[in-house]
């Protein structure tokens, strides 16, 4: 599978060969906050602190974002990160974890969680979207006490809530989508009859069954758009179906009887699968093969998966460890320039590394381009600089950047420090 | 559609009067107790044993016929009556003398008769827990329950009714405490002091539409064959001028419909032949509820019912090859008592279990537990049966393991029977106490470990906040092994860390052969390591058999 993802990867860079060229000498970054493409898991943990995870996505490396020591977030069920890289959880209360229902707000930066809203409208919380206006949408199981499923809308800036549908066919809904500005697509696991998809108008509430139950697995895992339009749809079992905007269903492999509680799309379309009760791990499904291979292990008791969205232009560049000593070898694992917009993009494009005995970066790659709409070149991990003796000691960094071409005003930038020992 | 009905009818009272007259009319001949070491095995003839008896078994056949009066009739061993045999148990104790739930099997067979009049059963050899007995009825066989007694701390009856067998319970209290009907059996209850559960199995192809469960302190009813409103059900359940708890089980291709019910009822939900992975989610007691349900072509629908507090059971079975069977998974629920029978496989998550039992029950069955609570007074493996317990707690229970089975807790708490938030839907005593289940007699977790089966245990206590770098970090938590296999006992473990990102472990600590529960592990100096994101493994290391490990997240922070 990660000869696929090379080769399509290659064959995108091959489109733009200057570039690739260039980029073949090139680098890495690591994160302050989130980035586009950033992979973020929510794991309870158990009886533990609960915590959000950042998956490297090129080794399946984890880093911890935040851990519920502060008390906030202890049971995340979910998890949405908006166009700005702000966090949103979606947390439930489990037998072994009291917790509000509720929504929690996460600020990727300083690890900070402070709720949203909760209570009133939220019952048994599960899974979250974001709506094409910013707002918060919660799928809630209701209770079987007499409150029905819903669809909660949480206005992202006040946490005022208010119910989008409720009842008709929705049984036990567990995560939805926005589907432009009027509509919202639903994933709802039934009740033994099996998963469907249900479209429900923003306006009026109105629901009709996009997926009859049973035709996307016997329960449903989650769900994500893809960049095409069309739905990805995971069974709680591993089980992935792609469903187009009428409804057409067509299986896409899958890890077959993997325990699956959220499903996300990485930029180049493959399927993360989150995998949890002994499973506890991520799963990447191939989009050309739709074969899955293991991504990341260690995770606690995973909940909620979600893949920071690119809705500007962005590089990213990340090497294989924050320290090296002598004899070791300096491994680009990322390194990637995108323009995920409908419109061409005119910018100049940087690639620079600082060495702790010069004063100013050193240039490695810069020119003036104009990067094709949806433009998209990842490289696979290279390596960069054998560490030796000679090499100074001390901090280094690289960094990727787009600089407006008439001011050199940054437009984004993207930085990988390292350490040499 | 009424599915019980309210009918007149004088069988119990006559039959009941013919027994009675028929015992009377017959000369006795005196038999000396077999003592504790024989069983009571007889063929023929026309018995009587009085005074304080007890027996390795008993093993009727043919004519025998035998009246036991006196203060106490205790069994060690099983019990089967067949052909034409009859066993009266008139005492003021009858003593089914078990160590372990089900250790002790009764059963009549062709025509035989039990008859317990009375007596004040006990189930249970002295235990400080909840012990169980089943009685089996088949053929035309009959079991009576007359003036008996239980008390639901320490004992459970269940009597499950196969072909034509008669189940009749005559102001008996909690005995039996459960019964099920199947096939074209029968059972009758009468009294007005009766206090017992009548499960309505619902088998393949069956409907009914129970719209009128009655209410009240006492009330006459019928449900089943011959009466209206129901399709596809051969036993009778006859309910005259009694009372009787009412619980429903529903199984795959039934279809139920519950409405208004004024009598809370129990729910059993049992899958079959599970060749498919399949969810259940989001099943609460009490209520009213008013849900949907609808696995394995089955129809159950509640609306506005109200449910029993121990209101959900569900039982996993799949008679078919190993290899086909896939889970059943559930989550989101509270449940009374889980079973996995013959290779029954269930996954469980977030979920609570309260007031009864928890089972890897038969051979080739798998249970997993996640994230849940656990308050049942039985936690139970039999034959080669797994059951294992992630992230959860657990107050109080009996973990019960025989043959060849495995209990495994990682990162799992035990703590006593006592009122906690987890305890839902509320805490239950019959004395006033504090205690969470009062269907458990005990107050800490205790362990009934037999023959070649175990119970291990590995827990890494959460750690709360970062550790300043330079600071000790004690790592408590449990590891054990309790079974009388004492390599099994011996086990050894071993505490590491590693760092989160990656990277080779360094051991802590490392023991053995002495059970440890709450118990200082090891302690790492902080400062030998660099600040970061670590995770901690405890590792139990039964000799041949899977390493059972527990895992802890924590952070040295530099200072």
């Amino acid at each position: 599978m990660r000869c696929n993802r090379l080769v399509r990867s290659v064959a995108r860079a091959t489109r733009h060969a200057s570039l690739a060229t260039l980029l073949l000498v090139a680098t890495r970054a690591s994160a302050q906050g989130v980035e586009p493409g950033d992979l973020l898991v929510a794991d309870r943990q158990g009886l533990g602190p609960a915590r959000i995870i950042q998956v490297e996505r090129a080794t399946g490396a984890l880093r911890t974002l935040y851990a519920s020591y502060d008390g906030v977030l202890v049971a995340p069920r979910d998890l949405e990160i908006d166009g700005t890289g702000r966090i949103f959880a979606s947390q439930s209360a489990i037998p072994t974890k009291p917790a509000p229902e509720s929504i929690v707000r996460v600020d990727p930066a300083t690890g900070a969680a402070a709720i949203l809203s909760q209570g009133a409208l939220l019952h048994d919380v599960d899974g979250i979207g974001i709506a094409a206006d910013g707002a918060l949408l919660a799928a809630d199981h209701g209770t079987a006490f007499g409150v029905a499923p819903s669809i909660v809308r949480i206005d992202s800036a006040t946490g005022a809530q208010s119910v989008v549908t409720s009842g008709g066919d929705l049984l036990r809904p567990i995560d939805v989508v926005a589907e432009g500005a009027t509509d919202l697509l639903v994933l709802d696991s039934g009740s033994g009859s099996g998963a469907q998809l249900i479209r429900v108008n923003v306006a009026t509430g109105a629901q009709s069954v996009l997926v009859a139950a049973g035709a996307v697995g016997n329960a449903a895992g989650g769900f994500a758009r893809d960049a095409d339009g069309s739905l990805v749809v995971a069974s709680a079992f591993g089980a992935l179906y792609r469903v187009t905007a009428a409804g057409a269903v067509t299986p896409v492999g899958g890890a077959p009887g993997l325990p699956t509680l959220d499903v996300a799309l990485e930029p180049d379309g493959d399927a993360l699968l989150l995998a949890g009760s002994g499973s506890d791990r991520l799963d990447r499904v191939d989009r050309v093969t739709a074969t899955a291979t293991t991504l990341a292990t260690g995770l606690g008791t995973p909940q909620g998966i979600a893949v920071a969205p690119a809705t500007t232009p962005f590089c990213d560049v990340e090497v294989d460890r924050p320290a090296y000593t002598n004899g070791q070898i300096v491994r680009v694992t990322t390194l990637r320039f995108a323009n995920p917009t409908a419109a061409t993009f005119s910018t100049k494009l940087r690639l620079q590394m600082q060495v702790p005995t010069l004063p100013t970066p050193i240039d490695m790659v810069t020119f003036t381009t104009i990067l094709p709409a949806r433009f998209d070149a990842e490289l696979a991990a290279f390596n960069i600089i054998l560490v030796q003796s000679s090499l100074p000691r001390g901090s280094y960094e690289l960094r990727c950047a787009f600089e407006d071409p008439t001011t050199s005003a940054v437009q984004y930038e993207n930085r990988a420090p390292f350490g040499f020992q | 559609m009424a599915k019980l009905r309210r009918i007149a009818t004088f069988g119990v009272f006559g039959a009941t009067l013919a027994f009675a007259l028929a015992a009377s009319a017959q000369p006795r001949t005196p038999l000396a107790c077999p003592g504790p070491l024989a069983p009571l095995a007889l063929s023929s003839g026309t018995w009587l044993i009085t005074g304080v008896c007890s027996v390795a078994g008993v093993h009727l056949t043919g004519t025998a016929d035998v009246l036991i009066t006196g203060s106490s009739f205790l069994i060690q061993d099983d019990l089967l009556l067949e052909d034409d045999s009859m066993l009266h148990v008139l005492t003021t104790n009858f003593v089914i003398a078990q160590q372990s739930t089900a250790q002790i099997h009764s059963q009549t067979r062709d025509r035989a008769t039990l008859f317990v009049e009375n007596a004040r059963v006990t189930t249970n050899a002295a235990l400080n827990a909840n012990i169980t007995a089943f009685v089996d009825a088949y053929g035309d066989s009959q079991v009576h329950f007359k003036w008996c007694a239980l008390d639901t701390r320490y004992n459970w009856v269940l009597v499950y009714l196969h072909e034509r067998s008669t189940l009749i319970v005559e102001n008996s209290v909690e005995v039996p405490t459960e019964n099920y009907p199947r096939d074209d059996s029968t059972v009758r209850v009468t009294g007005t002091n009766t206090r017992t559960r009548v499960v309505l199995l619902m088998p393949p192809d069956s409907s009914a539409e129970l719209d009128d469960i009655p209410a009240g302190e006492t009330f006459t009813y019928q449900f089943g064959r011959g009466t209206p409103g129901n399709a596809g059900i051969g036993y009778l359940v006859d309910v005259q001028n009694s009372f009787v708890r009412w619980g429903v089980s529903s199984g795959p291709r039934s279809n139920i419909a519950i409405r208004n019910n004024g009598q809370p009822l129990t729910l059993s939900y049992l899958f079959a032949l599970v060749t498919q992975p399949t969810l259940l989610a989001g099943v609460r007691p009490v209520g009213p509820l008013t849900q949907q349900f609808n696995h394995l072509e089955r129809s159950l629908v509640l609306d506005d019912v109200l449910l029993f507090p121990n209101g959900w059971q569900v039982y996993v079975e799949s008679l078919t090859a190993p290899s086909n069977v896939k889970p059943v998974w559930i989550e989101d629920s509270q449940l009374n008592e889980m079973g996995a029978l013959r290779n029954g496989i269930v996954e469980v998550r977030e979920s609570v279990f309260q007031y009864a039992f928890l089972a890897a029950y038969s051979a080739g069955s798998r249970v997993r537990v996640e994230d849940s609570v656990i308050n049942s007074q039985n936690v139970r493996a039999n034959e080669d049966g797994v059951l294992e317990i992630f992230d959860s707690t657990i107050w109080g229970s009996l973990l019960d393991a025989g043959g060849a089975s495995r209990i495994r807790l990682s990162n799992t708490e035990l703590n006593d029977n006592v009122c906690h938030p987890g305890c839902l839907p509320s805490c239950i005593s019959f004395t006033g106490g504090n205690e969470c289940n009062a269907f458990n007699p005990a107050l800490h977790v205790g362990f009934n470990v037999r023959g070649g089966a175990a119970v291990l245990g590995a827990r890494l206590a959460p750690i709360a906040a970062p550790v300043p770098s330079g600071t000790p970090l004690a790592f408590v938590g449990d590891a054990y092994v309790e079974s009388p296999v004492a390599a099994l006992a011996a086990s050894s473990w071993e505490l590491s860390i590693r760092p989160l990102a990656g990277g080779a472990a360094t051991v802590v600590a490392s023991g053995g052969g002495v059970p440890l529960r709450g118990a200082l592990l090891g302690t790492l100096d902080t400062a030998t390591v660099a600040s970061g994101e670590y995770v901690a493994r405890l590792e139990l290391r039964p000799p041949g058999e899977p390493v059972l490990a527990a895992e802890r997240f924590f952070v040295v922070q530099a200072q």
